[in-house]
């Protein structure tokens, strides 16, 4: 008795719908601005957009971590610390090309430099066509925001063509979607440069540094420009312009020089206390990136977290403000340790922590300020330690209680490189520690980047002098002087506590966390007489002027005899990168320094441990990004794959 | 529509009427009743939709356009990469030794990217292809409905099919919190991912080229048995209506492609749940 019934119900819903090319006019969408382009043509509307220019081009890009990884990674003075996030930048491994594969939410990717210049290059011409065009008589307009524009736009490009070679060259605003672009070749981009910043020496002011632009600010870069010209990476091409751009670099930076005296006290540049303090104004500092306490502005330095060790997990340590948050990036080479002549100059003491704060006391034994840390940075042949690192072995002088964790460079017998490489613990680069943030955890620093002081002005000199020297105008002593004057100020001076340090993680007190200082892993002291074991003296310190170009010192004819360098020429280059480095290091130029002179294979095959299988001569350049070769176009039509292999670097 | 553009012209992105596409599809919605006799009903309710959509031009004329992965004639929405040919294995060593000689660094358990234009080098410019697309070809849904005397049990099944889905892949490069992977090492050759590589460089250059997906699943939505009682059978008036019933949230899959994932709700967790239910009418 089954009945079976079937009811089928069949819709058709939509049919077939096929949409296909409605009527234009349907489709067109006008987007509508409450303020439009013609707010430039405004005085106002020039000046705030030359303010957001300043943040796009100084200040943002020490939000994040590309900046390091393009010019403090790959190098001598740094490789990778406890946290690979951004390996491939130093190691120059298969995964370094123009696409760069993203390993967690911290990676630089291939672009992200490339965009963040030409998006401040896209700034710079609104500025520069927007200020030429207007009808104001006012100088701020005329003069300082156009001057600042030609400025701007140099700046990015000498960054540009530093780290690609050739790139496009945009000089003019964009108010329509545009795909066809090539690169420029690098005497194009030179010569671009060059015309700007000489446009902006002309235009810009004396005064406002180091916040605002000034003509010595572009002195100083336009000289720079014209050593970046003249270095050995342009060798193919700049015979006609060698010898006039080496001679013009001279009287630059002489003016420059006479405006921007050298501070007294090397450790003053990194005396931190607070937002916009006095080591923020001092007179040494030619630019620099402003951050501020203000959270009402968009600044966030966030590259104190980049070049400080693990501190925090090690026995009797919590991590603290003044420690800062250990995102343990960059490692410092042995190169560094090697350098200086740690006993007469200042500078290694004065630039890394060698010593923390025991701040989590347990057991009875010890009690928080005792001796947590201690990197004992002694030289080879000292046989005063078993092992790289010693746990409750070190006998502090200060209480008489062993240390509970002591790192040594050099322990007994081990007269080569790397001991401490076995760990991930290093002595941190200390020049960017910001203990004035709001909490231990805290990303945004407030602690001002340097971009430009004098002491660089000094080396562009020197180095411009080996150049010449080089080239028959002078001699190679003709260099000293400057070097010279770098070097003596890092002397210790009669009656100075050569153990005394301090760095920026010491600016609690200007921090609104609360943290009670019993928690500070900071400490007011460093290893010097640990590591040089020396008596205590308050002498002043041997000179550090070079006198002779044949006798370099000790630390130099280390580096000189591992490259195997014979000539005067490649002599007096090593000696001025080196002293970039004691000078410089970590003030985000290396990488570029390197390049330009043909120097980075051999420095990172001699002392960057990760990257020395890997890099290449081709890594003088970086990868054109993926993203540029895939979005631009050729005559209306995108690049087939052999058009985007011909626009790319050899070797990518 | 926002798209990306060369940043080299100042701007990162812009607002465009960015182009055309075209889009076809069919919805189809059928119930039958299988059984209807006094006792025992069985209803079969079917909806299945199909969808193909293309692009027609963009606004650069018809040129594919990679960084915003337009292509012309493909669906509007494709993953482009680096296509993934498994791992590499011992008995391959010939053939990666001829990418290692031109630069690569593969060795076995490392990922094998599709060599497309078979040069013995991965490279950007000639060997990413359009994977697929992202967006499902055909959902399908399917309620069945039984009863018998005051039982009835309704069981919802729900799918979306012909489509993939790019799960990331796995970097393998910390010690994070993660799934449990079938990953490469000496005792596990015939492994889905590749062999863990830590060191002061990253991990595996082309490990997101395992991670796209076929994603076609066919998922239990909803289980329903219910026993009702009328006022006769519960022999008082003051109910006049009782149901008893227990319900299964998300009881499991038919089948999915990628097992650790509820491509339904596109995560890898979710809720399962059973009710016990008393519903009572006075």
């Amino acid at each position: 008795m089954n009945t079976i019934k079937l009811i089928v119900k069949l819709f058709f819903f939509a049919g077939f719908i096929l949409l296909y090319s409605c009527k234009k006019d349907f489709l067109k969408e006008r987007l509508e601005t409450d303020r439009g382009m013609d707010f430039y043509k405004t005085d106002e509307g020039i000046k705030s957009l030359a303010i957001g220019t300043y943040f796009q081009v100084f200040s943002d890009p020490f939000n994040g971590e590309w900046i390091y990884c393009a010019t403090n990674y790959g190098v001598d003075e740094f490789s990778v610390g406890g946290d690979p996030s951004n390996g491939v930048w130093n190691g120059y491994d298969v995964g370094f090309n123009s696409i760069v594969t993203i390993n967690n939410g911290n990676t630089a990717l291939a672009n992200t430099q490339w965009d963040n210049l030409y998006i401040g290059i896209g700034d710079a011409n609104l500025i520069i066509e927007n200020a030429t065009a207007s009808t104001s008589t006012s100088d701020d307009i005329k003069k300082v925001a156009l001057g600042e524009g030609y400025f701007f736009r140099a700046y990015n490009y000498l960054r540009l063509v530093s780290q690609y070679g050739g790139v496009p060259l945009k000089t003019k605003p964009s108010t329509t979607v545009e795909q066809e672009f090539t690169r420029a070749t690098p005497a194009e981009v030179y010569t671009q440069i060059i015309d700007d910043f000489t446009q902006a020496y002309n235009l810009l002011p004396s005064a406002g540094s180091p916040a605002k632009l000034t003509k010595y600010a572009a002195a100083h870069y336009l000289a720079k420009a014209y050593l970046y010209r003249a270095s050995e990476i342009n060798d193919s091409w700049n015979t006609s312009t060698k010898a006039s751009d080496l001679a013009a670099i001279i009287p630059l930076c002489d003016e420059v020089i006479a405006q921007y005296p050298l501070t007294n006290n090397f450790a003053n540049l990194w005396h931190y206390t607070g937002p916009d303090g006095a080591n923020e104004q001092l007179p040494e500092l030619i630019l620099s990136a402003q951050f501020t306490a203000d959270v009402s502005t968009n600044g966030r330095n966030t590259q104190h977290l980049y070049f400080t060790s693990r501190y925090d997990d090690l026995p009797q340590m919590q991590r603290d403000i003044t420690g800062d948050r250990p995102y343990s990036r960059l490692r410092t080479s042995y190169y560094m340790y090697r350098i200086y002549d740690q006993v007469n100059d200042s500078r290694f003491w004065k630039s890394f922590r060698t010593k923390s704060r025991l701040n989590k006391a347990s057991g009875g034994y010890y009690q928080n300020g005792d001796l947590g840390i201690i990197y004992i940075v002694n030289q080879p042949g000292d046989n005063r330690f078993s092992s790289y690192k010693l746990n409750n072995v070190v006998v502090d002088n200060g209480t008489g209680k062993t240390i509970p964790n002591a790192y040594i460079a050099y322990p007994s017998g081990v007269t080569t490189d790397g001991a401490m490489y076995i760990d991930v613990r290093y002595p941190s680069l200390s020049k960017h520690l910001d203990g004035s943030r709001i909490a231990l955890n805290e990303q945004r620093g407030l602690r001002d980047m340097n971009l430009a002081r004098s002491a660089e002005t000094y080396l562009i000199a020197a180095e411009a002098k080996i150049r010449l020297a080089s080239l028959g105008t002078g001699s190679y002593a003709d260099a000293l002087p400057y070097i010279n004057a770098v070097r003596t100020r890092a002397q210790f001076v009669s009656g100075e506590d050569r153990a005394a340090y301090y760095d920026g993680g010491g600016a609690l007190g200007a921090s609104t966390s609360g943290q009670s200082p019993d928690k500070n892993s900071f400490m007011p002291e460093n290893s010097y007489y640990e590591s040089n074991n020396i008596a205590v003296t308050t002498d002043a310190s041997a000179s550090l002027a070079i006198t002779d170009i044949n006798s370099l010192p000790e630390g130099d004819e280390y580096v000189i005899s591992t490259l195997g360098l014979t000539s005067d020429y490649d002599r007096m280059l090593a000696l001025v990168l080196d002293e970039r480095s004691r000078e410089l290091c970590g003030e985000y130029k290396r990488w570029e320094d390197l390049a330009r002179t043909k120097t980075l294979v051999p420095r990172v095959r001699a002392f960057n441990f990760q990257a020395s299988p890997n890099i290449q001569d081709f890594h003088v350049l970086r990868p054109i990004p993926q993203t540029y070769l895939d979005g631009i176009q050729l005559e209306g039509k995108a690049l087939s794959p052999d058009q985007k292999e011909a626009q790319q670097n050899p070797g990518y | 529509m926002q798209m990306s553009i060369p940043t080299v012209s100042g701007y990162n992105t812009t607002f465009a009427n960015v182009g055309e596409t075209a889009n076809k599809g069919l919805d189809l919605s059928l119930t039958t009743v299988n059984i209807n006799t006094r006792s025992f009903q069985w209803t079969t309710t079917t909806s299945i939709s199909w969808q193909n959509d293309h692009i027609v031009s963009l606004s650069n004329g018809k040129e594919d356009d990679i960084n915003n992965t337009w292509f012309i004639d493909q669906p509007l929405s494709v993953i482009y990469g680096y296509k993934g040919m498994g791992l590499w294995h011992l008995e391959d060593s010939s053939t990666y030794k001829l990418y290692n000689a031109k630069g690569a660094a593969f060795s076995a358990g490392k990922v094998r990217p599709a060599d497309i234009n078979g040069d013995t080098a991965i490279d950007a410019n000639f060997d990413r292809v359009i994977i697929g697309n992202t967006r499902p070809r055909w959902i399908v849904g399917m309620t069945n409905t039984f009863s018998y005397k005051s039982f009835e049990l309704s069981i919802f099944l729900y799918g979306r099919l012909k489509y993939f889905y790019n799960t990331g892949g796995e970097s393998e490069t910390a010690r994070g919190v993660q799934r449990t992977i079938n990953y490469y090492n000496e005792n596990n050759m015939n492994a889905e991912y590749q062999k863990p590589v830590y060191s002061e460089g990253s991990g595996d250059a082309y490990y997101p080229a395992l991670g796209y997906k076929k994603a076609s699943f066919i998922k239990i939505r909803n289980i329903s048995l219910g026993y009702n009682l009328n006022s006769n059978t519960l022999k008082t008036s003051a109910i006049s209506g009782l149901k008893i019933y227990v319900q299964v949230v998300n009881p499991g899959m038919l089948f999915s492609k990628i097992s650790w994932m509820d491509m339904d709700v596109v995560e890898p967790t979710y809720n399962r749940g059973i009710t016990i239910g008393l519903n009572a009418t006075f």
